[in-house]
């Protein structure tokens, strides 16, 4: 016993380095979001806190851009408002059908606060959370596009796994001729995201728009993605490499919209259900 | 070690931890070459201080940055290796004086070819780690490679510029 704890106390530091590491390792492949507390992102209270703080000081430096960016959307949207009003007087939309498939989406409005765009799962920290209703899993856009999904939230701040991030997936579209596919960022440039599974009996052209296909209650149909940059198929494989240009610019986030779907548990309830019989 | 010298570490942690992640994270250079200044504090760690303590210290500085970084067991996984190794590599390289009178194994006290040689590989060992880890596979390895030297590279940088800036005037024992 004694040469044992006399070994022990000898190799102390080669021990307690294997401890750490396995510690390290457990953190690393163990922390799935939905199972536990905010404490370990970007989304605790004291990070948050911190990241509020610098965002203060630095936001003054981009108020011009940013109002303009706000502007721009506020332009879209009106051109938008008039429009749908346009139709819906004269009897053109709104048809009986497209009212009854409508889904009842609610927009959180939030701050970035903290962002990465270089690593491999990039995370974004935004200034709203559990208070404003934000749950793990809903989606989140900008003024030009998608942004990701909802990772985990404390009471005021939320992290958000970034579409840039090698492990979200979202479910998209080919908007001309509605080939449905996936799409998956390959973790080297922030710039461009890949489509995964296009079939190769399918003609993908450059300049198509890929938007969200609201397959799932993450998103609402016709979200934008981006528009495709690169086609190319290699003679042994059955799916394109379809590389698609980021309609979001993720080096300069700053204002984002949490989309919250008051139907998506009943919806995800209902899916659920098909394939446990 | 004595307590005041752990308050002074548990200070200086605090210090690389603001600097690191609300300046040097959002620092990448041609989007390739990553600064990560807070392995300085590991590298200037006292000698004094026993392996134990070595350890433990660089893993709550390695879980703090991961804490704000949002990369949980990323950054504590490669800076306990390089905590580990530094003791072992401090003594493959003694200086023909030993280590009798270094409080800080700092460019002043120790000179500019000795502390090349004692930083590099630690910056290079840490960098392959994290970069290779953080990325879950092999899968790109000439883009990752890429990262790791041009990051190594501009750290070394930064760590010389930090010794001359924040470490001129540590005292030889």
């Amino acid at each position: 016993m004694r040469r044992l704890l006399q070994l022990i106390h000898y190799y102390r530091a080669f021990l307690l380095f294997l401890v750490l590491e396995f510690v390290s390792l457990i953190l690393l492949v163990r922390f799935n979001p939905y199972h536990s507390a905010s404490f370990f992102y970007s989304s605790n209270v004291l990070t948050g806190k911190i990241f509020t703080l610098r965002n203060n000081i630095a936001q003054y430096f981009s108020l011009v851009s940013k109002n303009e960016e706000l502007a721009y959307e506020n332009a879209l949207l009106r051109e938008q408002y008039y429009k749908l009003r346009h139709e819906f007087r004269t009897g053109t939309s709104l048809l009986p059908e497209e009212s009854k498939n409508f889904e009842p989406f609610e927009f959180v409005n939030a701050t970035v606060i903290n962002n990465s765009t270089r690593k491999f799962h990039n995370f974004i920290t935004i200034n709203a959370g559990a208070a404003n209703g934000l749950e793990p899993g809903m989606g989140v856009i900008g003024p030009s596009g998608i942004i990701g999904k909802v990772f985990s939230v404390s009471e005021n701040y939320a992290t958000i796994s970034s579409a840039l991030n090698i492990d979200v997936l979202t479910s998209a579209v080919i908007k001309s001729d509605g080939t449905f596919c996936t799409a998956r960022w390959s973790g080297e440039d922030p710039r461009y995201i890949n489509l995964l599974y296009v079939p190769r009996h399918i003609s993908v052209q450059k300049g198509d728009s890929v938007v969200t296909s609201g397959f799932n209650p993450v998103f609402p149909s016709d979200i934008m993605i981006g528009i495709i940059e690169d086609v190319s198929l290699k003679e042994s494989e059955s799916f394109y490499n379809v590389k698609v240009a980021l309609s979001t610019d993720f080096y300069t986030l700053s204002q984002v919209y949490v989309i919250k779907n008051p139907l998506a548990e009943e919806r995800n309830r209902l899916e659920e259900n098909l394939f446990m019989p | 070690m004595s307590s005041r010298t752990y308050i002074i570490q548990l200070i200086h942690i605090t210090l690389y931890l603001l600097a690191q992640a609300l300046v040097f994270n959002d620092l990448v250079l041609f989007g390739r070459a990553f600064a990560l200044v807070y392995i300085s504090f590991v590298l200037m760690v006292p000698l004094e201080s026993g392996r134990v303590s070595l350890l433990l210290m660089s893993f709550v500085m390695g879980f703090l940055i991961d804490v704000f970084s949002d990369t949980l067991g990323v950054h504590s996984a490669a800076t306990v290796l390089i905590a580990f190794l530094r003791p072992h590599w401090l003594n493959l390289i003694t200086p023909r004086g030993g280590y009798e009178n270094v409080s800080i194994p700092t460019i002043q006290i120790m000179g500019f070819q000795w502390f090349i040689v004692y930083t590099i590989p630690i910056i290079f060992v840490h960098h392959f780690a994290l970069f290779f880890i953080e990325a879950g596979s092999f899968n790109s390895f000439f883009f990752i490679f890429k990262r790791i030297l041009l990051s190594s590279l501009f750290n070394l940088f930064l760590i010389i510029v930090f010794q001359y800036f924040f470490y001129r005037n540590v005292k030889s024992i």
